[in-house]
C-alpha cells in the first residue's frame, strides 16, 4: 500500500515536471513517527509568484518556515541536499506529528499571472516511534542513478573541508590575532578529533573555545553550495616575533557518515543477512541510502601573519603589553608594625595580551624588601580576544620603622588603535611602619624612631673671662691672698690708728684733771678776792674743759645738748649728768647775770671740785 | 670700707665687660658654627681647638668639638670630648646623650659608674661646673674674709648678724673649695684614658714580647693605674688589668685629646 502511494507520486512528480508552471509539494518522508519533526517543501519552478497560501497543517503543527528564490542551487537543510536546476521558488516548512495515523496534507495555492495553481496534497503515516523513512531516495535512485553513485565512490573536497581564518595577517609585535578553524560540511558529521595541532611557532596562544561544549554550528553558502559551519577552534596568538611567521595546518580526524550504497528495495533480506546488527525494521519499507560511518583526515590551509615591530621610543615602563590597560593599585593595609607585611595590588584591566604582561617594577625606598608580585588574572575569554583583568599582588616587607611614600607606579602600553606608546600611572601611597617596641600601631601621634645620629652643636655666643681657666697656678694663688693680705694690711693700719686714738685721748683725759685743777686753782684766787663775776667763768671754763678733754670733744662743738649726748654715749649716770649739767646752767647764770655779790661761792667752788674728782 | 667693696666691684665688671668685648673670640665662634653648619669640619674643630689652647675651658666647646670629631669619623675622639665636657659640666644634656648613642650603638665601652656613697659625693662635689666654681669659690672667699674682718673690728655694728653670716660663708667656702679641689683633681689629674687604635693587644707586662692577654677595642675608656717608661697599665671595663702603651691611649687629664 505504502510502495503503492510512493510509486504514485514518484510518477505525479514525474508528470508535474513537465509543465513549464510547476507547483508541487514534497516532503521527505512517507512515514514518521510521533514527534519527530519533518519538512514539507513547496516548489514553484518556472514562474514566481507574488502570493502563497498555505494549506492547513492540522494536525500537525509548524515549527519552522522558510523560502527561498533562486535560480539552480543546492540548499542543504539539515544535512539533507535539495537539488533542483531551474529558477524556482520554495516554501519550506517544518512540521511536528502530533497524533498517530495516516494523514493527508491539502494542497497549498500560488498566485502566479493571475491564476491560482495549487499543489498536489501530501499523505503522511504518523507512527508510534522509531525512524522516519524516506521516500526520496526513491526519486533520487530512479533520477539520478549515475550523479548519486558518483558521489558516493568518491568524496569531494568541496564536500567537507577545514578552513582556518585569522582576522587579520598584519599586526603589531604583541598584537593578538584571532585564529579561527571552520568545518564546512555538507555530510553528517560525527565525531571530530583534532590530530595535530600547529605548535603555534613565534607566538603565545591561548585557546579562546572551550574544548567540552559542542561547537557552534551555522550556516554558510558557499558558490551556492550550503554548508553547514562547525567553529571548531578559536585561538588567540600573541606574535612574540617580527617578521613573517607560519601557522601550520591543523589536522583533524573526523568521522562522517554518508551514502555508500542504495539499498534495493526489494532486497531487504539481502541487507538484513548482510548486515545484521544494521537492520532496522522500519527501513525494510522503504528503498534508502546505505550509510557507513567513515574515517576521514582534514587538514587546514596555512596562514602567513606579517609581525610588524612596535615604533621606535618605547618608554622604560613599557612592559610587553600591547592593548588598551586602565591600571589602578591599592593597598591593603597601609601601616604595619616591623615585621609584618604591607600588601600593594596593581591592577591591569583591559584588552590585549594581558598573559603576557611583566609584573612593573615597584620603586621603594631603600629599607623595604620586595617580593616577586604573586599574579592573579580574571580573564574572559571572547572570539575578540582575551579581556580582563591581572592583578599584581606585591608583599612588601619594610625594614626599618618610619613613615613611607610609595611612589606612583608606571604602567606603559602600546596602542594599536592609536598607534603609540600611552603610560598611565597609578596613585601614590603613604605608609606607615611602626616599631613593635615603642608605638601604638592605632595611635596617630606615634614617633617613631628612624636613625640615631648626634645631637647638633651648642651654639656658643660668647666666652667670658671666667671660662678661662686659670693655667697660672701661682695666678689662682695669688687671687686668694691678695684680698686676704689686702684685709690683712687694712687690719693692721686700722688697729694702728685705733691705738694712735686710743693714746691720744688717754692723754687727753688724764690732761683733763689736771687742767681742771689749774682751772680751779685760779677760780679760787678770784673767790678770796670775791670777784664772782671771773670767778664763775673760771669755774664754767675748768667744767667745760675738763668735759672737753674727759670725752674726746672739741671745745667748739661743746654745748649743754652736745656735752648731754656724749656723756651719755660714755655711759655715765643720767641723774650725774643732769646734776652736773643743772650745776652748769646755775654757774651760766651767775656769771653771766648782773651780780650780787651775796652768793656763797665756797659753796660753788666745793661742788665743781667734788664734780671734777668724781668723774676721775 | 665702702671704697674697697666698690673697687671690687668695679674690677668684677671691667672683667665681664672686657670679656664680653672680646670680639677676636665672638668672631672665631661665629666662623667655627657656620663651618660646621657648612660640614666643614675639620676648619670647625681647629676654631675650637685655638679657642682651647687659648685657654676657654667651657663644656660646650668640648662638646662641639666631639660633634665635629665624630662627623670626621674619629670615634674615639669623639667619646674623649663627650667625656671631658660631662666632666666639665654634668649639666650637659647633649654630650650625654651623644655619649649614650655611641655606647648603644657599640662604638665606645664606658667604665661603671661609682655607686653608693661616691656617687652620692660625687654628685655633691660636681654639682656647680667647674668652668664658674673658681670664681664661685674666690667670691664666696671675698666675702668671708670682709665679714671676719667686719667682725672683728666693728665693735658697735651687730655682731650676731655677722657671726652667722661667717658661719654661712665658711661652710659654703669649705664646701666650694673642696668642690673645686676635687673636680680639678678630676679633671686635670683625670686617670682615665680613651682607647684610640681600631683594636689593641693587652699585654700581661710592660713590653710587646709578652703575652698578650685581651683585645681592647677602640672607645674603651680604661683606669690608667700605674705606668712604666711608655707603657700603662690599665683597669678595662669588665675589670681586667693589663699592661697597654701610651700612644694608643687618649688621657683625659689633658686638654686636647693626645697621647703623651
Amino acid at each position: 500500500m505504502m510502495k503503492r502511494i510512493c510509486f504514485l507520486f514518484y510518477f505525479l512528480l514525474i508528470f508535474t515536471s513537465s509543465f513549464a508552471q510547476t507547483f508541487t509539494a514534497s516532503t521527505d518522508f512517507s512515514s514518521v513517527p510521533i514527534n519527530q519533526s519533518f519538512d514539507v517543501v513547496y516548489e514553484l519552478k518556472g514562474a514566481n509568484s507574488t502570493r502563497f497560501v498555505r494549506p492547513d497543517f492540522e494536525p500537525f503543527r509548524v515549527i519552522g518556515q522558510q523560502s527561498y528564490t533562486g535560480g539552480g542551487m543546492t540548499v542543504i537543510i539539515n544535512n539533507k541536499v535539495i537539488n533542483d536546476g531551474s529558477n524556482s521558488q520554495k516554501w519550506i516548512f517544518t512540521l511536528l506529528p502530533t497524533k498517530e495515523g495516516t494523514f493527508t496534507i491539502p494542497p497549498a495555492k500560488v498566485l502566479v499571472d493571475n491564476k491560482w495553481l495549487e499543489s498536489n496534497s501530501l499523505s503522511i503515516k504518523v507512527t508510534q516511534a522509531g525512524s522516519p523513512s524516506s521516500n526520496k531516495s526513491q526519486a533520487s535512485k530512479s533520477n539520478n542513478q549515475s550523479n548519486t553513485s558518483k558521489n558516493i565512490s568518491q568524496l569531494d573536497n568541496d564536500e567537507i573541508f577545514l578552513k582556518a581564518e585569522v582576522n587579520k595577517s598584519n599586526v603589531y609585535l604583541g598584537e593578538p590575532v584571532i585564529l579561527n578553524y571552520y568545518i564546512y560540511t555538507r555530510v553528517d558529521v560525527r565525531q571530530y578529533g583534532i590530530n595535530k595541532t600547529p605548535s603555534f611557532k613565534g607566538f603565545w596562544s591561548e585557546n579562546l573555545l572551550d574544548n567540552n561544549t559542542n561547537a557552534k554550528t551555522t550556516e554558510k553558502t558557499i558558490n551556492g553550495k550550503r554548508y553547514v559551519v562547525a567553529n571548531i577552534r578559536s585561538i588567540a596568538l600573541y606574535p612574540q616575533e617580527t617578521g613573517t611567521l607560519k601557522v601550520d595546518p591543523l589536522e583533524v580526524e573526523a568521522i562522517i557518515v554518508r551514502p555508500v550504497a542504495r539499498r534495493d528495495p526489494f532486497d531487504v533480506f539481502d541487507d538484513f543477512f548482510n548486515d545484521p546488527f544494521n537492520f532496522d525494521p522500519f527501513s525494510m519499507f522503504s528503498p534508502s541510502l546505505i550509510t557507513q560511518p567513515e574515517k576521514i583526515t582534514l587538514k587546514s590551509n596555512p596562514i602567513q601573519i606579517h609581525v610588524n615591530p612596535l615604533p621606535d621610543g618605547a618608554p622604560a615602563s613599557f612592559s610587553n603589553a600591547v592593548g588598551n590597560f586602565t591600571v589602578s593599585a591599592s593597598l591593603e593595609n597601609d601601616r604595619c608594625f616591623l615585621g609584618e607585611n604591607i600588601v600593594y595590588n596593581l591592577l591591569i584591566s583591559g584588552k590585549g595580551n594581558l598573559p603576557l604582561i611583566n609584573p612593573p617594577q615597584l620603586q621603594l625606598p631603600d629599607n623595604f624588601q620586595v617580593f616577586d608580585p604573586e599574579i592573579k588574572d580574571a580573564f574572559t575569554k571572547s572570539n575578540s580576544g582575551i579581556s580582563g583583568t591581572r592583578t599584581f599582588k606585591y608583599i612588601i616587607n619594610p625594614l626599618n620603622a618610619g613613615s613611607y611614600t610609595i611612589p606612583p607606579i608606571e604602567f606603559s602600553f602600546f596602542s594599536v588603535t592609536d598607534g603609540k606608546f600611552i603610560t598611565v600611572k597609578t596613585l601614590e601611597f603613604n605608609i606607615q611602619v611602626f616599631d613593635p617596641g615603642n608605638a601604638n600601631k592605632n595611635s596617630q601621634v606615634a614617633i617613631t624612631n628612624l636613625k640615631d645620629d648626634i645631637q647638633y652643636i651648642t651654639p656658643i655666643l660668647s666666652l667670658s673671662i671666667f671660662d678661662k681657666l686659670i693655667f697660672n697656678k701661682l695666678f689662682a694663688i695669688l687671687l686668694f691672698i691678695i684680698p686676704l693680705l689686702l684685709i690683712i694690711l687694712v687690719s693692721i693700719f686700722y688697729r694702728k690708728r685705733l691705738k694712735i686714738l686710743a693714746d691720744f685721748t688717754l692723754q687727753k683725759q688724764k690732761k683733763a684733771d689736771r687742767e681742771a685743777r689749774k682751772r680751779l686753782k685760779y677760780a679760787y684766787k678770784f673767790m678770796k678776792e670775791n670777784n664772782s663775776k671771773q670767778f664763775f667763768e673760771q669755774l664754767l671754763s675748768a667744767l667745760w674743759q675738763f668735759i672737753s678733754d674727759k670725752y674726746v670733744i672739741p671745745l667748739s662743738k661743746l654745748n649743754i645738748d652736745s656735752a648731754k649726748e656724749i656723756m651719755k654715749e660714755h655711759n655715765v649716770d643720767e641723774s650725774i649728768i643732769d646734776e652736773l649739767l643743772a650745776f652748769i646752767k646755775e654757774c651760766q647764770m651767775y656769771a653771766y647775770a648782773p651780780t650780787n655779790s651775796s652768793v656763797d661761792l665756797s659753796y660753788f667752788y666745793k661742788r665743781a671740785f667734788e664734780f671734777i674728782r668724781k668723774k676721775i | 670700707m665702702k671704697k674697697i667693696i666698690l673697687t671690687i666691684l668695679l674690677i668684677f665688671f671691667c672683667g665681664v665687660i672686657s670679656s664680653f668685648a672680646n670680639k677676636e673670640t665672638k668672631a672665631l665662634l661665629l666662623k667655627a658654627d657656620s663651618a660646621y653648619k657648612a660640614q666643614d669640619f675639620k676648619t670647625a674643630y681647629q676654631l675650637w681647638e685655638s679657642l682651647i689652647n687659648k685657654g676657654y675651658i667651657t663644656d660646650d666647646l668640648y662638646y662641639n668639638m666631639g660633634n665635629a670629631s665624630y662627623r670626621m669619623g674619629d670615634i674615639s675622639t669623639a667619646i674623649w670630648f663627650y667625656k671631658k665636657a660631662i666632666l666639665l659640666s654634668k649639666y650637659n644634656n647633649n654630650a650625654k646623650d651623644n655619649l649614650n648613642l655611641l655606647v648603644n650603638k657599640g662604638y665606645a665601652k664606658l667604665l661603671p659608674q661609682p655607686m653608693g656613697f661616691t656617687a652620692f659625693a660625687n654628685n655633691i662635689l660636681t654639682a656647680i661646673p667647674y668652668n664658674i666654681l673658681f670664681w664661685v669659690t674666690w667670691s664666696v672667699f671675698v666675702l668671708l674674709s670682709l665679714f671676719i674682718f667686719l667682725f672683728a673690728f666693728k665693735k658697735n655694728s651687730n655682731r650676731a648678724h655677722l657671726f652667722w653670716l661667717i658661719v654661712f660663708s665658711a661652710i659654703f667656702f669649705i664646701y666650694f673649695f673642696s668642690s673645686f679641689i676635687y673636680q680639678n683633681i678630676n679633671i686635670n689629674n683625670s686617670k682615665n684614658a680613651i682607647v684610640a687604635t681600631q683594636s689593641t693587644n693587652l699585654y700581661s707586662s710592660p713590653d710587646s714580647l709578652s703575652i698578650a692577654i685581651a683585645i681592647i677595642n677602640e672607645g674603651t675608656e680604661v683606669k690608667c693605674i700605674e705606668s712604666i717608661g711608655n707603657w700603662q697599665k690599665i683597669l678595662t671595663p669588665n675589670q681586667k688589668t693589663g699592661w697597654i702603651q701610651n700612644n694608643n691611649l687618649l688621657f683625659l687629664k689633658f686638654h686636647l685629646p693626645q697621647s703623651q
